[in-house]
């Protein structure tokens, strides 16, 4: 008893001892080496890569230590925004671009004019411009763009092998590549067994933003320059329209009843053609075995074939101790070379660096996705979103009853969005903060 | 002349009460007291975690006369509790009623019935989401046995306050169901004796000695329904976000998106504090009416 309790007590020294030992090797005690802190979400391979670069970041600049924070992106803004008013965020975060412009205007985030202009190797003119004007505020750059990118297509080729139909990227080459396609497209791959159920869909209607697609390439305007919402205009009724016909007359895309618990998802190839962010392609790449995929641009309307176009903004806070340190960070982590691994490498997200479209490795592919060309397109001519400090605010407003519309395929079009406009716009109206 | 005057003082009950209680009370007072202090005085400014603007009373004004959404979100939650409690009620009593019943395995059918309000209220929202799929759930899969058309149960907005409604009846076997159990085994066998031996039948028994006895349990039961009801967050933000068309936008949920999405701290507090007084103001009509419908055992009518 006296010897196991002996045992015991040694065993708790020696623990002690190590964790005193272990805790003071750690890189904070390091005299000399300044502790960054960044934050970050995503999915697991961008996050792995995302510390081995803080790994080597931290080995290049032996005087800085990179403590890398994951935070699950539900979590992410709530943490962010406690996280600055409670004055402990960390000294570079990444911010989703939905979020960037109402809070760049509450100084939370460290003017890096003065840091880009002292940068003799950085040049704006590098960079594709939307890239560069998404991070501004006021004139002024409070941001690097990162994982920069916008809706592609991605499409079943087994499917559409087995429906007859030409490959939409060589279409798109060509000039054809329509919405009257893609909608032709949807129904030909569509098919049902002999019980009448469906086996696969052509399309699925996507979820606001990206369903704003054919109400742009229809001509229809999102805000108008008198700030209010305009999104109950005939030309964007053709476009809400297509989607409501795809559900209700075509039946050529599930219903949301019917695409609940992800049972057409793209993944499963029951699904022929499918709208999403270029950084799903990370995904796919794991997940899809069973069959051949591929990517291309969004179709073209007779008013415009351009996509939305978003990214994230590497931001350091207003408030660190170490900004030279932090600017040498977001430097390094939009850098060519860490850009190169995240968009040509793991096809993460779209080129920030002009240099990428002139450069023809980086449209070389081994594996899915190959239209590579896809991911140009989207940088050089997609167009930003609206997006304004009450972005959250008018989009729940206008989708409550526009998405009901769609999901159910009850209702007039026409009164459910008019609808919706005016409820975003009231919001809009209304003073901020109530 | 000052220590006798301490010591006396040190004599009586009341300092050592609060003594022993410190603990609980620093800490009521810390993490309870304050931040409802501190939440009422948010709601009377705009805040956003970064600037704080007096604005009086016009957070209340604007949530009772400018906007819609809070209007929806009362009669969402007040259809809600209105059909939620008493068929709830109804289903737990039953249920204990049931399981009170001398039959082998009745400890086996008890732990059974508990067990749904053992599932973590995300897994279970999940659960019915699968249940109330449309094309492939179980439910429209019953209701086509018998003939009927399938129901759109979460993405028509006139049956998702039904389907939420069905889904709260799931945790009647919890411990609401325990609560009427043990009150039906607080009622004296004499006085079922006494009323067999009057010939009276058995729902006669249940009706006029087993009902009137479970009345201070039944009230218990409703007030924490009602609180419980008029506080639904979990479904509906794993399962509908307060769609179709805020047809399941609960009071809470939009509290929460208003609070922690839009981050109006202020709109959002002054909700919290509304929710507090509609509370309190059932609550005590609930007591009032109760002195005509609860009976204590031993109490003089």
């Amino acid at each position: 008893m006296a010897i196991e309790l002996r045992n015991g007590l040694r065993s708790a020294a020696l623990s002690l001892a190590f964790s005193v030992l272990a805790a003071s090797c750690g890189p904070n005690s390091s005299p000399g080496v300044v502790e960054l802190r960044y934050m970050a979400w995503g999915n697991p391979q961008q996050l792995a890569l995302e510390e081995s670069l803080c790994d080597q970041f931290s080995k290049q600049n032996p005087g800085i230590h990179v403590r890398f924070l994951r935070l699950p992106s539900s979590a992410y803004q709530n943490k962010m925004v406690l996280m600055l008013a409670s004055h402990t965020a960390p000294d570079v975060m990444r911010v989703d671009h939905y979020n960037f412009p109402s809070m760049v205007r509450k100084d939370y985030f460290l003017d890096l004019d003065p840091f880009a202009k002292a940068d003799r190797d950085f040049h704006e003119s590098d960079f594709f411009p939307t890239a560069i004007s998404e991070c501004k505020f006021h004139g002024r750059l409070y941001a690097m763009n990162v994982l920069f990118g916008g809706i592609i297509l991605s499409y079943n080729k087994n499917l559409l092998h087995k429906a007859g139909l030409e490959d939409p990227f060589q279409l798109w080459k060509r000039g054809e590549w329509t919405w009257d396609k893609y909608r032709e497209y949807a129904r030909r791959m569509t098919s049902r067994n002999r019980e009448g159920k469906y086996l696969t869909f052509g399309a699925a209607i996507p979820s606001f933003p990206t369903n704003l697609l054919p109400v742009r390439a229809y001509g229809g305007e999102i805000m108008g320059k008198d700030g209010h919402i305009h999104l109950d205009s005939p030309q964007a009724m053709v476009g809400w329209n297509m989607w409501h016909e795809m559900e209700t007359t075509d039946k050529c895309a599930p219903t949301a009843s019917q695409a609940a618990n992800s049972a057409y998802s793209f993944e499963s190839g029951k699904l022929g053609l499918e709208f999403s962010f270029i950084g799903t392609s990370v995904r796919y790449r794991q997940t899809i075995k069973d069959f051949d995929w591929d990517i291309c641009p969004v179709p073209k309307g007779p008013i415009s074939g351009a996509t939305l176009l978003k990214g994230n903004q590497l931001v350091a806070n207003a408030e660190t101790k170490h900004p030279a340190e932090a600017w040498k960070f977001v430097r390094f982590m939009t850098s060519e070379q860490t850009e190169w691994l995240l968009s040509a490498q793991i096809r993460r997200c779209g080129p920030t660096h002009k240099r990428f479209a002139l450069d023809p490795a980086y449209l070389e592919s081994e594996e899915a996705p190959y239209n590579i060309q896809t991911y140009l397109d989207v940088v050089e001519h997609g167009q930003t979103l609206p997006i304004t400090d009450r972005w959250a605010e008018w989009t729940t407003a206008f989708n409550g009853p526009v998405q009901a519309w769609l999901d159910s395929g009850d209702g007039e079009g026409r009164s459910v969005l008019h609808q919706g406009t005016q409820a975003a716009n009231s919001v809009l109206d209304d003073r901020e903060g109530f | 002349m000052e220590l006798s005057r301490l010591r006396r003082w040190l004599s009586r009950p009341g300092p050592w009460g609060f003594f022993f209680i410190l603990p609980w009370l620093v800490g009521f007072l810390i993490f309870t007291a304050g931040p409802m202090a501190s939440s009422f005085w948010i709601s009377l400014h705009i805040y956003d975690l970064h600037q704080m603007d007096y604005v009086g009373g016009e957070n209340y004004r604007r949530l009772l006369f400018k906007d819609p959404i809070f209007w929806k979100s009362v009669r969402v939650t007040l259809t809600y509790a209105c059909f939620s409690v008493p068929l709830g009620i109804i289903l737990s009593l039953g249920l204990a009623v049931l399981l009170n019943q001398k039959v082998r395995g009745q400890r086996l059918f008890r732990t059974f019935f508990y067990m749904p309000s053992l599932v973590p209220a995300v897994a279970s929202a999940l659960l019915w989401s699968w249940v109330f799929n449309a094309d492939n759930g179980i439910l429209n899969q019953g209701l086509s046995v018998f003939g009927l058309p399938p129901i759109k149960w979460l993405q028509d907005q006139h049956w998702a306050l039904f389907a939420f409604v069905l889904m709260s009846l799931w945790s009647s076997g919890g411990p609401r169901m325990v609560i009427f159990l043990a009150g039906l085994q607080a009622v004296p066998d004499s006085y079922m004796e006494a009323a067999m031996l009057d010939g009276a039948t058995a729902w006669q028994r249940f009706r006029s000695v087993t009902l009137p006895l479970l009345s201070p349990v039944m009230f218990f039961n409703l007030v924490m329904g009602v609180i419980g009801s008029f506080q639904v967050f979990t479904n509906a933000y794993v399962m509908t976000g307060g769609g179709p068309n805020n047809a399941t936008k609960f009071f809470a949920l939009y509290l929460f998106q208003n609070a922690f999405e839009y981050f109006k701290l202020g709109k959002g507090s002054a909700m919290a504090w509304m929710l507090f007084g509609t509370l309190i103001v059932i609550t005590t009509v609930q007591f009032r009416l109760a002195m005509r419908w609860v009976y204590y055992e031993g109490e003089a009518r």
